[in-house]
């Protein structure tokens, strides 16, 4: 074992008019470092595209992750696909990575764009080697990846952009290559860096994609553990507990609700100060504390952080404003989402009573909903999550 | 020196904590007391249920941003060596 795991983010961009992409992406990560991550982009789009694209990598995903030989997976896909009435063939084109114990990486592609592959934020080669089966030539790597390396796979859309019908036959493999080297940064999240190259490619269509394009950015990072406490805890004398054992976990630490800051300070022995400043109109500001990284109010701030974690979730969204914005709800998003592999909650059940008013919204009154739907979400990012309650 | 406290609590955050900051720094400003009127962010002071809390020597008002303007005429202004609009600006 290592301290290493692998971060999977992917966004998909639909052809200009269509309700359904027709690439699809289904990854999975186990607990030991193993994940598994298939692009596949259906013959055609919308529906027809949808069904070809889904099939192939649930099939191909769920089967790679148990280990079957390619051979045997390849011909499951070709006898699983209905054939399409038009065109009388299955199709659906793929790339599939599979890394075990977070550093051993098998590419598989079959048509789809060369995966590009970065070593310390530069563009490296990998060795290929062809093989046929059933007749399709698929190229198979392997390669050994480190700390901050990135495979990052993505269907044709992205090298076939252009506008008002013209492919822009300047912008290709190299330079989408180029333009993740040129946006790279070590601490940036597998999902940001995904979106910030479809982002490239949809301002390259002018909005209107000619194809389907879908970016999935795999990331070799190290663990690292975040820390948070929301809410002083039901009883008084738990006070002094709560705190002592959140502050003497490993890892930064996010402090929020005002009388939460208030038992962490006195916890502390340090002054809170106060800052009246507001990045965002409807965000408290912030507070200070030596001894803590982040210091917010809390319920306000949670809400906006589920929201941007909904958001971040969803494949079609790739606009992430927290990742630059200034204010709390941003800081602790990007904490969460992108330093974060291991997140520690500490929840205190102490209820608010100026909370209780029925005028407020619904999740402004339940804090423990509000942190269980955001665990959720940090699970689906494939953070490993851990809740106490005091 | 005046020194204003204004809650930046959720609760009084909910009720316009922010646009009373912004409406009383903007009236200090209006009336050159930038300087004279300190306006701080601070802690819940428990009084949640009653409205946006400010503080002035000791004393918490419940505000609205409606009432902002007259809570700056009546309290803070006199307190700021000024008696009352008479030095208003053009």
């Amino acid at each position: 074992m290592n301290d290493l795991c692998v971060e999977i983010g992917f966004v998909s961009l639909n052809k200009d008019g269509e309700q359904l992409c027709g690439d699809r992406v289904v990854a999975e990560q186990g607990e030991d470092g193993s994940a598994v991550a298939v692009l596949a982009d259906g013959m055609g789009s919308g529906v027809k595209a949808n069904i070809l694209a889904t099939l192939t990598a649930k099939i191909l995903s769920t089967m790679l992750a148990n280990s079957i030989a390619l051979d045997e997976c390849i011909a499951t896909v070709a006898a699983t696909l209905p054939i399409c009435r038009v065109r009388k063939a299955a199709y659906s084109t793929f790339t599939a990575a599979r890394i075990s114990n977070s550093t051993e990486a098998e590419i598989i592609q079959y048509d789809n764009p060369d995966a590009i592959y970065l070593k310390g934020g530069k563009p490296a080669e990998y060795p290929k080697t062809a093989i046929l089966i059933d007749d399709k030539t698929v190229y198979m790597s392997k390669l050994r990846l480190a700390d901050s390396d990135l495979l990052v796979i993505f269907s044709d859309g992205a090298i076939h952009t252009g506008m008002g019908g013209l492919v822009d036959e300047s912008w290709d493999r190299d330079s989408v290559a180029a333009f993740i080297a040129s946006v790279y940064a070590p601490d940036m999240s597998a999902k940001a860096c995904a979106a910030l190259l479809l982002n490239e490619c949809r301002r390259r269509y002018g909005g209107a994609a000619l194809d389907d394009t879908t970016v999935c950015v795999l990331k070799v990072r190290k663990r690292k553990q975040v820390n948070l406490v929301i809410g002083p805890p039901a009883n008084k004398e738990d006070d002094h507990k709560l705190m002592s054992l959140f502050f003497s976990k490993e890892g930064k630490s996010i402090v929020c609700g005002g009388t939460t800051a208030r038992i962490a300070a006195e916890y502390l022995g340090k002054e809170l100060k106060t800052k009246l400043e507001y990045a965002d109109e409807d965000i408290p500001p912030e507070f200070e504390l030596e001894g803590a990284d982040l210091v917010t109010e809390g319920v306000i701030t949670m809400n906006r952080v589920l929201k941007y974690a909904k958001e971040y979730l969803d494949e079609g969204v790739f606009s992430l404003p927290w990742r630059t914005a200034k204010d709390a709800a941003s800081k602790i998003s990007r904490l969460l989402f992108e330093e974060a592999t291991d997140i520690n909650f500490f929840v205190g059940e102490a209820v608010n009573p100026a909370h209780q008013n029925p005028s407020l919204p619904l999740a402004f009154r339940n804090k423990m909903r509000l942190i269980m739907e955001l665990s959720d979400c940090l699970k689906k990012m494939g953070k490993k999550i851990k809740v106490s309650y005091f | 020196m005046v020194a204003v406290e204004v809650c930046v609590g959720n609760s009084c955050h909910m009720k316009g904590s922010k646009r009373i900051t912004d409406r009383l720094r903007q009236l200090a400003a209006e009336y050159g007391l930038s300087d004279e009127i300190k306006i701080n962010g601070v802690l819940c002071m428990d009084e949640c249920m009653n409205g946006a809390c400010v503080r002035l020597e000791g004393r918490v008002f419940k505000l609205s941003p409606e009432t902002a303007d007259e809570f700056f005429m009546s309290e803070i202004l006199p307190r700021a060596g000024k008696s009352g609009p008479s030095g208003a600006p053009e």
